[in-house]
């Protein structure tokens, strides 16, 4: 800041904080809602204040009972999901941003630009095609049908094509004197160099698998695979009468937690990531 | 593009991009192509016979008011989420950008959407504005404005945006406040001292050298609410009502998977292929002045 | 020790030639400099010889052992990178034991032979460092212990000095030499300076676009230059060169002259080298006018203009001359030092 004028901070701060606190409202309102009984929850005006059921609410919801899928399961399932897809990305990205960087074949460039297509590919594009593809391969309701679809990524790649371009070429030279082997290199020197861009994109592609949605809704039909964030639509669906919201938001609450805390503590690295891979 | 000097093994690299290329022709291209050639097929209502049809679907899209409508409202919803969650982005960024105390909290609390799947983000705003229940009708009640989403097709898409553009907003304030940061601090001391207060200053350099960023994230906004968005939409209203929230990404899946009009979804898949390559051809050229591809 | 053969060795970049058939023999031992201006083809000679640069016709032999498809960890070389090269997430003990490491010897040994090589260089109280908590000269010595520490048949150095400040880059010479001589290791040495070059080198390869102009002692090299490319790039300050015509009684500068000396028998035009430290102030056959006054402690250097003569005319003349610019200074040659080249081709004549 250039001029000293306590007046303008103290505004800036007031709206800063007026504005965090319309953006973390939601947030705060499920929280909330997930710590009263469901009867609190259908009297009006719903509360703004926690309560005092959370436990309660955490315990019926890892009790499982009355629910498609018990919670512990779609949870692992995310689990399961979100770090097939995020290691899965990033082991075959950073190999083909290798072959691409530090290696001269036929056909580079036209792989380059075959990875590079599947930018243009979203899974909402495709859906019904590759549905049939996971169909025809016996792949529903696996782990691989949920994951293994999405983990050609051409931003991956880009992003370690990057990192290993600011890698000094004399390094690739000096291993090879020393008598490395193009897969030693690999993993003696652009791994551990590559480390906080393999640490960021974890992060983002962990959140990204996380929170797939769409792609799930279409693979699972056996309860026994869904997914957490996916179980949240199904309870809202929940017959003719009202959801029980105190346990869609505790479920919601649960759901969001893992994503949320990765992003939390691994903020600055994420932070980093996202604003350098994007450019 | 690639490095001076080069290992010159000769299968090693064909190994290397094996995973990725098979996985990008199984999953990608295969399925693309596929959509493609559905896009010319005609399907039977039993699926016991399919016709070779050329551009019929296509016709019929294009004489589709349903599907034009849907076109124009995915465009308002775009424009809408990009807007609103773009300009609250950056009028929080700019007073982040001031102050010293405190910014890494509020940049804590503000990145907290970005980690939320968007069938939760829906969730969350559909519990806030449930017409019976909500807190929020239950305010606007008390000034005499009767909140109904389930009905009311304007009120519906206006959640959905409020919702989608929530999502967005880490997403956008955190690059703005990277553009931000990194203007010379001497610019805007000059600036100061040739006597530009803080809003002038940010009108007139600050505003204009993020702009970069500011096209770039136009377009990153526009592929998330055209792409990204099918989560919170299928939680708030599931299209409805109506069809007063089905943008282009949701029909596709409406058409395919609940109507099971295989040619008809193929053909907007193959529309919305069209689409994405546009804005990716759009977002690189401008990506392209800054990196060397 | 071992000796160093290239045989006509070429490269060529798609359809361009860079480097244009050299033959050069090392001996056992010996310190050999590869000098040229940038983009003269040194670096990518140096690279040829470690196997990091393929071959495209000729031979290189070490030990009399064409190593043309060898790896380069199987040429029995090590290199000093221009950056040193250093991985920057090992320590220096870690950066110097990696190849050991991967030659599969025993971890004892390497320890040995790490401590050995870290006490030689003194640099045994940063071996658990990383390089980038190292000063400059530091890096340059870690570099030059991971050279070490191979036991190397020959040593590569790609301008291993460029990246250090002046005062260092004349220490940290004295001590690569003082280290060869000591190893006696076969060494070629890559440098853009010339100073470097010749007090450096046993042997002197003085390149120019892709050709060897010249190998031969520092000393032949400033005595006896080839060409005039060699006479302007060794010695400092730079050589003069006067375009001059060569009549039977005098040799005309511009407007003034001197007497033709008897060997020179060729008539017309001619390029004319003197260098600044080769002249007389005693007597004064020619004049200028000083232009530019470089003082520089121990000496000064004079920038005269000739009357009718394009190139400024530089004198290295005594410290304490006093000398005004504007003024008419009178000088002449030491007439057992001239230089003569031939204007076309401009290779040495006399």
């Amino acid at each position: 800041m250039i001029e000293n004028r306590p007046m303008a901070t103290f505004v800036s701060h007031t709206v800063l904080i007026l504005g965090v606190a319309l953006i973390v409202f939601p947030i705060w309102v499920m929280v909330v809602a997930a710590s009263h009984d469901a009867l609190r929850l259908t009297q009006v005006p719903l509360p703004l204040l926690p309560g005092n059921q959370f436990w309660i609410n955490l315990k019926l919801l890892f009790s499982g009972k009355g629910f498609s899928a018990p919670i512990h399961l779609t949870l692992l399932n995310s689990l399961a999901m979100a770090l097939m897809i995020s290691v899965g990305k990033i082991v075959i990205s950073i190999i083909s941003a290798f072959a691409i960087v530090y290696f001269k074949f036929r056909f580079r460039m036209f792989f380059f630009w075959m990875i590079f297509l599947t930018l243009m590919l979203p899974v909402e594009v495709r859906i019904l095609p590759t549905y049939e593809v996971i169909a025809n391969f016996g792949m529903l309701d696996t782990y691989a049908g949920l994951s293994i679809p999405l983990i050609a990524s051409a931003t991956a790649t880009f992003m370690f094509r990057q990192t290993f371009m600011t890698i000094p070429d004399e390094l690739m030279e000096a291993s090879r004197i020393d008598g490395a082997s193009p897969m030693r290199f690999f993993f003696d020197v652009v791994i551990p160099m590559s480390r906080t861009n393999i640490a960021a994109l974890f992060v983002i592609l962990f959140i990204f698998g996380w929170n797939q949605y769409l792609w799930p809704l279409l693979v699972t039909t056996d309860p026994d695979m869904y997914t957490v964030v996916m179980s949240i639509k199904q309870m809202l669906e929940s017959g003719e009468s009202e959801p029980m919201w105190h346990l869609i938001m505790m479920t919601a609450l649960v759901a969001m937690l893992p994503p949320i805390l990765v992003v939390i503590f691994m903020q600055k690295i994420f932070v980093k990531g996202l604003t350098d891979s994007e450019k | 593009m690639h490095k001076r000097v080069h290992y010159n093994t000769s299968y090693l690299p064909y190994l290397l991009v094996a995973p990725q290329i098979t996985i990008t022709l199984l999953f990608f291209i295969w399925p693309a192509v596929q959509a493609l050639y559905q896009s010319f097929l005609l399907e039977d209502a039993f699926g016991l016979s399919t016709e070779f049809v050329w551009f019929d679907n296509f016709a019929e899209l294009y004489d589709s008011e349903n599907y034009l409508n849907s076109f124009t409202r995915t465009a308002f919803f775009s424009v809408s989420v990009a807007a609103l969650s773009m300009g609250f982005a950056l009028f929080f960024a700019a007073l982040a950008d001031r102050v010293i105390k405190g910014s890494h909290t509020y940049r804590t609390l503000l990145i907290i959407p970005y980690a939320v799947a968007p069938v939760l983000a829906g969730t969350l705003w559909l519990f806030l504005f449930n017409p019976t229940l909500g807190i929020v009708p239950y305010f606007l009640d008390i000034v005499s404005i009767n909140w109904n989403h389930k009905l009311n097709s304007g009120q519906a898409m206006s959640l959905v945006i409020i919702a989608a553009a929530w999502k967005q907003v880490s997403y956008n304030f955190l690059f703005f406040v990277a553009a931000m940061h990194s203007i010379p601090k001497s610019l805007i001391e000059a600036a100061a001292i040739d006597g530009a207060g803080p809003l002038h200053r940010f009108r007139t350099i600050i505003f204009p050298l993020i702009s970069p960023t500011t096209f770039f994230l136009l377009v990153v906004n526009i592929i998330y609410a055209f792409f990204d968005t099918f989560g919170i939409i299928h939680a708030i209203t599931s299209g409805g009502p109506g069809n007063s929230t089905e943008i282009l990404v949701y029909k596709v899946f409406n058409d395919g998977f609940v109507g099971l009009d295989l040619g008809g979804s193929a053909a907007q898949s193959v529309i919305l292929m069209f689409i994405v390559i546009l804005l990716t051809v759009v977002q690189f050229k401008y990506v392209e002045r800054k990196v060397e591809y | 020790m071992s000796t160093i053969n290239m045989q006509q060795l070429k490269k060529s970049y798609q359809d361009t030639e860079v480097i244009h058939g050299i033959n050069i023999d090392i001996e056992e031992g010996e310190f050999i400099v590869l000098v040229g201006p940038s983009g003269c083809g040194k670096s990518t000679l140096l690279r040829m010889v470690a196997g990091l640069e393929s071959i495209t016709s000729g031979e290189v032999k070490i030990d009399d052992k064409v190593v043309n498809d060898l790896e380069p960890k199987d040429r029995g070389i090590s290199m000093v990178f221009q950056n040193y090269a250093l991985y920057p997430h090992m320590t220096v003990y870690d950066n110097m034991a990696y190849g050991l490491k991967l030659m599969k010897m025993p971890k004892d040994e390497i320890d040995k032979r790490v401590q050995d090589v870290a006490k030689l260089l003194q640099i045994q109280d940063y071996l658990q460092r990383r390089p980038s908590k190292l000063s400059g000269g530091q890096r340059q010595r870690v570099a030059m212990g991971r050279a070490i520490v191979r036991d190397p048949k020959v040593f590569l150095f790609d301008e291993p000095l460029s990246n250090l400040d002046a005062k260092l880059r004349v220490q940290m010479r004295m001590q690569i030499k003082t280290l060869q001589q000591k190893l006696a290791v076969t060494t070629i040495y890559v440098t853009h300076d010339q100073v470097e070059a010749m007090t450096m080198a046993d042997r002197l390869v003085v390149l120019n676009n892709g050709i060897a102009a010249q190998i031969g002692t520092p000393m032949e090299i400033y005595d006896d230059p080839k060409d005039q490319f060699v006479a302007g790039f060794i010695g400092s300050p730079a050589m003069n060169f006067l375009d001059c015509e060569v009549c039977d009684e005098s040799i005309k500068i511009g407007q003034q002259s001197i007497a033709t000396p008897t060997h020179v028998t060729q008539r017309g035009k001619i390029v004319l080298g003197i260098r600044p430290e080769h002249f007389n102030q005693s007597v004064s056959d020619l004049q200028g006018t000083v232009q530019m006054i470089e003082k520089l402690g121990s000496n000064v250097l004079l920038y005269l203009k000739m009357e009718n003569s394009e190139q400024p005319v530089v004198i290295q003349c005594d410290g304490q001359l006093d000398a005004k610019i504007g003024a008419v200074y009178p000088f002449s040659f030491n007439t057992e030092k001239l230089y003569f080249f031939d204007t076309n081709t401009q290779q040495r004549i006399y």
